[in-house]
C-alpha cells in the first residue's frame, strides 16, 4: 500500500511543527499537548468502530455487476456506471488500476474509465469516510460527497471530448 | 447542564467497557466470529448511549456496525463477517501512525497559528483567491490516500473554510502527480494519463464553490462538529 510514502510525510510535516514550536515559541508545546489529547479523547472511541462497520458494508455493494454493466456500456450511460463503480471501488490504487486495466482490456472507453478513475479518487466513499467522519464529523463529510458528486461525469465528459 | 453531561459520559464508557468485558467473558475467542454477537454488543452499547445522551456520531456509527454485520451475515454468512471484521482490523493497525501523527500536527498547528490569519486566507470568505490556493496545496502535498488529512484537520481546526478544505481534498485526491507516475502512466498509457488530469483541474474549485454554498445554505457559519469537540473536551 501507499501507507508507507504517506507516513513519512506526515510525520515529517509533525515533527518540522514540533521543532518550529520549539525554536519560535517553547510555550507552544503544553498549548499542543492539550490540545492534542482533547483531539485523540473523540478519535479514539470513533475511528475503531467506524472503520470496522464501513469494512463490512463495502462487502454489500454488488461490484461484479456494475463493473460488467460498465464493460457493455457506452457514451454517457457508460459514464454514469463507471462514476458508480469508481465511487465504490475499494481499497488503494493497487486493487483499483488493476480493475481498470481489466475493464480497459474487456472494451470499456476513454470517457467511462476516466470517470470512474476520478470517481474512485474523489469520492472514494470507503476510503475517505475511515478519515473523514471521525476527523470532520458527518456534516463536512456528507458536504464533501454531496459537492463532488458532479465531478466524475464532468471529467467523463470533457474526457469524451478530448478523446474523440 | 456541564457536570452532568460529563457524569453521563463517563458512565457511558463504564457501561460500555462493562458490555465488552462481560461479552468476551462469555467463552473463548470463536465468539467474536459470531455475528449475532457482533449486533448485540452494538445494539446494546447504542442503547445505553442513547439513554446517556452520547455523542450523536459514535451513536450513528454503531447503528452503522449493528446493520453492517446484521446484512453481511444475512447475506454471506459468518465467514463474510470475519473477512469484513478482520479487514477492518487490518486497515485499523496500518492507519493508526497516521492518525498519531494528524493528532501531533493538529496540536501544533492549533497553538501556533493564529485563527485569524488562516480564516483570512482559506475562510469562506477568501474568495476564488482561497479555493486556489487550496487547490494548488492539494495538487502538491505528495503521498498516497492519507498523508495530508493530518494537514486538513489541522486546517480545518485552525479556521479554514468549507470550501477551501472541500478543494484541497479533491485536489489532492483528484490530482496526483505521483498516482499519475506510478499507476496510471505504465498501466493506462499516455493518452488517458495526460486527459484525465487535464479535466481534472477545474474540479476542485468546482467542488469548493458548490460546497460553500452548500454549507452557506445549510450548515451554520461555524463549524458545528467543532463546537462539539470542544465540548468534549471540557468535559472531562
Amino acid at each position: 500500500m501507499t501507507t508507507g510514502l504517506s507516513l513519512i510525510v506526515a510525520w515529517g510535516i509533525a515533527l518540522a511543527l514540533i521543532a518550529v514550536a520549539q525554536w519560535k515559541r517553547p510555550q507552544a508545546h503544553r498549548e499542543a499537548l492539550k490540545k492534542g489529547i482533547g483531539m485523540a479523547a473523540t478519535l479514539i472511541t470513533r475511528i475503531p468502530v467506524i472503520v470496522i462497520a464501513v469494512s463490512l458494508l463495502v462487502m454489500l455493494v454488488p461490484q461484479q455487476f456494475i463493473a460488467e454493466k460498465l464493460g457493455a456500456a457506452a457514451g454517457f450511460e457508460g459514464i454514469l456506471y463507471g462514476s458508480l463503480l469508481g465511487g465504490f471501488l475499494p481499497g488503494g490504487p493497487s486493487v483499483a488500476f488493476p480493475v481498470v486495466v481489466v475493464l480497459m482490456q474487456s472494451g470499456a472507453q476513454g470517457g467511462p474509465l476516466i470517470a470512474l478513475i476520478t470517481a474512485w479518487s474523489v469520492l472514494a466513499m470507503h476510503r475517505m469516510l475511515f478519515f473523514e467522519i471521525p476527523f470532520m464529523g458527518v456534516r463536512f463529510a456528507v458536504l464533501r460527497v454531496v459537492s463532488s458528486l458532479i465531478l466524475p461525469p464532468i471529467a467523463g465528459v470533457l474526457a469524451g471530448f478530448i478523446l474523440h | 447542564m456541564c457536570p452532568l453531561m460529563a457524569q453521563s459520559q463517563v458512565g457511558g464508557l463504564r457501561g460500555l467497557s462493562r458490555i465488552m468485558r462481560a461479552a468476551a467473558a462469555l467463552g473463548p475467542k470463536r465468539h467474536w466470529q459470531c455475528p449475532g454477537f457482533l449486533c448485540i454488543v452494538a445494539l446494546t452499547a447504542t442503547a445505553r448511549m442513547a439513554a446517556l445522551k452520547f455523542s450523536r456520531d459514535l451513536i450513528s456509527f454503531l447503528v452503522l456496525l449493528a446493520l453492517g454485520s446484521g446484512a453481511v451475515y444475512a447475506t454471506q454468512g459468518a465467514q463474510g463477517v470475519e473477512t469484513g471484521v478482520m479487514n477492518g482490523l487490518r486497515l485499523l493497525v496500518e492507519i493508526l501512525p497516521i492518525i498519531l501523527a494528524a493528532v501531533v500536527i493538529g496540536g501544533y498547528f492549533q497553538a501556533l497559528v493564529p485563527r485569524e490569519r488562516v480564516a483570512a486566507m482559506l475562510g469562506d470568505g477568501s474568495g476564488l483567491k482561497g479555493l486556489a490556493i487550496a487547490t494548488a496545496a492539494g495538487a502538491l502535498t505528495p503521498g498516497g490516500p492519507f498523508a495530508s488529512f493530518p494537514l486538513v484537520v489541522a486546517l480545518f481546526e485552525a479556521g479554514a473554510g468549507y470550501g477551501a478544505a472541500v478543494a484541497y481534498l479533491t485536489a489532492w485526491t483528484g490530482i496526483s502527480l505521483q498516482r499519475a507516475i506510478v499507476w496510471e502512466w505504465p498501466l493506462l498509457g499516455p493518452e488517458i494519463t495526460l486527459v484525465r488530469n487535464l479535466v481534472s483541474i477545474p474540479l476542485p474549485i468546482i467542488a469548493g464553490l458548490i460546497a460553500r454554498a452548500l454549507a452557506k445554505r445549510f450548515l451554520e457559519d461555524k463549524p458545528p462538529d467543532l463546537e462539539k469537540l470542544k465540548r468534549n473536551r471540557r468535559a472531562p
